[in-house]
């Protein structure tokens, strides 16, 4: 059983998506599918609040790379906001940490503010 | 090598929370650092969900099995599926897969960086096999 969740909220002209929990195999689609329905909406400035998430794999950085296609597509941005020690290096071994911002908060990732 | 500490796992995605669990609690267990612990749990994980991956692909409902081996100075880590190729060394992978949420290049990858010494050894499935300092 996964204590997993995803949630957005629309924050000018942003929309922030808090996930919490581990992101895998069997939680990342809730993720993606969360992620395109903003995209669907017309929300093409996501925040991705990953304050409260514990754990990610390569399936959480392939949600991620898939949504930021995306959002580029529509000349929009994915932020990325609090990832801890582990996730911050799987962005680093692979890379992604160059084309994915990270910031301490939501407020600083709105802003633009990169960590 | 001692006898191993085993892990049977029904290739299904929610079981992927249980395999990390039990490798932390593993190398906890046998003093490694709380780090390396870290990257276990990374590499446990991409190498269950290729496993998983590939034995929905070609209907394999065999389990997967993680074996510990408490050997010093390192854990030996095994995990067996009936299933996968070894994935390619490397290779660019194009980092968007749009229907899907899996990338097996980006995984394996993943494996090898954290772990050098990981062999992908396929035998009529694959077993992934790399040792944890401790």
């Amino acid at each position: 059983m996964s204590d997993f969740s995803v949630d957005a909220r629309s924050d000018g002209d942003w929309v922030v998506v808090t996930a919490a929990g581990d992101i895998d195999v069997y939680t990342a689609p809730r993720l993606k599918r969360a992620l395109t329905e903003e995209i669907d909406r017309g929300h093409h400035h996501i925040v991705l609040d990953m304050t409260k998430v514990r754990f990610m794999d390569s399936t959480g950085l392939a949600v991620m790379v898939g949504g930021l296609k995306k959002v580029k597509a529509k000349k929009g941005t994915l932020e990325l906001v609090g990832p801890n020690d582990q996730i911050r290096r799987i962005l680093t071994i692979t890379d992604l940490v160059k084309i994915l911002p990270v910031h301490d908060s939501v407020e600083d990732a709105c802003r633009g503010k990169t960590t | 090598m001692t006898d191993p500490v085993e892990l049977m796992l029904p290739p299904q995605p929610e079981f992927v929370g249980t395999a990390r669990i039990f490798a932390a609690a593993i190398g906890r267990h046998f003093g490694v650092d709380e780090e390396v612990v870290a990257d276990l749990k990374v590499a446990i994980s991409e190498a269950c969900t290729g496993a998983i991956w590939a034995h929905n692909q070609e209907g394999i409902a065999d389990p997967i099995v993680i074996r510990v081996f408490p050997d010093l100075p390192s854990l030996n880590v095994e995990v067996e599926s009936k299933a996968g190729q070894a994935p390619a060394e490397g290779v660019e992978w194009e980092p968007v897969t749009p229907s899907d949420t899996f990338h097996p290049l980006l995984g394996g990858g993943l494996i090898r960086t954290l772990f050098p010494d990981a062999e992908f050894i396929e035998n009529g499935g694959l077993t992934v096999r790399f040792s944890v300092p401790r």
